[in-house]
């Protein structure tokens, strides 16, 4: 077995430390050690994107990243999107725009699409596309959950309702 | 996925301490940046990684005519730069077909160089643009040229104890430009074929300059120098294209495999350097 390490981070605005081993992956970190099962497991090897989570601002996949990189780090995973007002805008155009079908690509695409309004609050719908280019969905082909988002950026600018 | 024998997970705070840990780790140590093409397999050869990504080497910095980029600098860093942008186009193209997403906002462009894939998207725009990789070790820096540093698939000139600190890519006087070209089963996937192109140009707008790359269609990423000597003092038209398109599958090894075939790689090889050359002398002529 590997080396014992404790980190430091911020969770959903909350610090947290951890003992962690050298090659202990943040979904593992997350799901196994904080019981924090919002964020889930697909592949496993970095291709499905349902670990998505928000680093630092990024929006990155959780299976492949090593948990050391969280020491020191902000983390934001699905369960920190919800605040005293209720669901988070995204969460909330999921649901109205029926963008939700099995839901396991769900906590992951939601958290690549915030990372992403964060820094660009007008996409275009190609840009919404890309920026979910690495959360796969078997369920839905895509288009609710681009309406969902679009929706979603309106009412974060102010615009929509 | 998790690493299950892996002993140690060693993040250095300098370049100094880092070379040094390379140098004498006893025990089998390997370096990880994003470590977007690391966790995905097991590796159970491992003892420990070394962890390089807070170095301070993801500067992207343009100094007296040369661009200057961090082997740490992110995909995402390097779509966000005009100085990317304006001044090493085939890179920043490059950026924004490579992986998807998730993997651009942490991967590096130092790791896709070292992992020397023969798909690698990073590397032929290296090529074309004759980029220049600065290597430190404990016993200083050298300087290896990109052309000079893949020597077969996943396997590089970077010794044991090395590793890359930034990518350096002097710019022409002359106008100039440079182009990225991929095809691919899907937006996400390895390239099926890859093409840079840099094109200078002389004042009567004829190409004064011209490298063109090809890449996931031999063991390394080679050069078509045969096509480049045909396209030099040159305004590039439909026949001269035609003659540079036909010039390319002896240059090239395509293989068949789960992506593609031989002959359709070999095809459209073909197809994306005209189209690369085009862009690029379009871009630098105007």
């Amino acid at each position: 077995m590997g080396k014992k390490y404790t980190i430091t981070f911020t969770l959903n605005g909350a610090e947290h430390t951890a003992e962690i081993e050298a090659g202990t992956t943040m979904s593992t970190l997350l799901r196994e050690i904080l019981h924090q099962t919002g964020t889930k497991v697909g592949c496993d090897i970095g291709d499905c994107g349902a670990c998505t989570i928000i680093m630092n601002g990024r929006a990155v996949k959780s299976c492949i990243l090593p948990a050391m990189k969280a020491d020191g780090a902000d983390i934001v995973t699905i369960e920190g999107l919800a605040g005293k007002d209720g669901l988070h805008p995204l969460q909330k155009k999921f649901v109205e725009y029926a963008a939700v079908q099995c839901g396991y690509c769900t906590p992951g695409m939601i958290l690549a699409a915030k990372a992403y309004l964060d820094e660009n609050p007008d996409p275009t719908e190609e840009e919404v596309r890309i920026a979910i280019s690495g959360n796969i969905c078997r369920c839905t082909g895509y288009v609710k959950p681009v309406l969902a988002i679009l929706s979603a950026a309106e009412e974060m600018r102010g615009e929509g309702k | 996925m998790r690493q299950l024998g892996l002993k140690e997970y060693l993040i250095p705070g300098s370049l100094e301490e880092a070379v040094r840990i390379l140098d004498e780790y006893p025990g089998n140590i390997e370096i990880i940046a994003g470590g977007t093409d690391v966790f995905v397999d097991e590796h159970p050869e491992l003892d420990a990684m070394l962890d390089i990504t807070k170095l301070g080497l993801d500067h992207i910095v343009l100094k007296e005519g040369v661009l200057l980029i961090g082997s740490c600098a992110t995909y995402h860093d390097i779509i966000k730069s005009p100085a990317v942008k304006e001044n090493f186009r085939a890179l920043w193209d490059a950026s924004n077909v490579l992986a998807d997403m998730t993997v651009r906002n942490i991967a590096t462009v130092g790791g896709n160089i070292c992992s020397a894939v023969p798909s690698g998207d990073a590397i032929p725009p290296m090529l074309a643009c004759g980029a220049q990789f600065v290597l430190a070790s404990k016993n200083g820096e050298r300087t290896v040229r990109a052309e000079d540093f893949f020597i077969g698939p996943r396997k590089t000139v970077l010794n044991k104890n090395e590793l890359i600190k930034e990518f350096k890519v002097a710019l022409p006087k002359e106008r100039f430009s440079s182009t990225f070209e991929k095809v691919a089963r899907n937006s996400v996937d390895l390239a099926n074929a890859n093409v840079a192109a840099f094109v200078s140009c002389a004042a009567d707008k004829s190409i004064g300059d011209i490298r063109i790359a090809l890449g996931a269609v031999a063991p390394t990423v080679v050069r078509a120098k045969k096509a480049e000597k045909l396209m030099l003092g040159r305004r590039p038209d439909e026949d001269l294209l035609n003659e540079l398109c036909a010039a390319i599958p002896e240059t090239i090894s395509p293989i068949t495999n789960i992506r593609s075939t031989k002959e359709y790689r070999t095809e459209v090889t073909g197809v994306l350097v005209k189209r690369a050359v085009l862009r690029a002398y379009e871009s630098a002529a105007a």
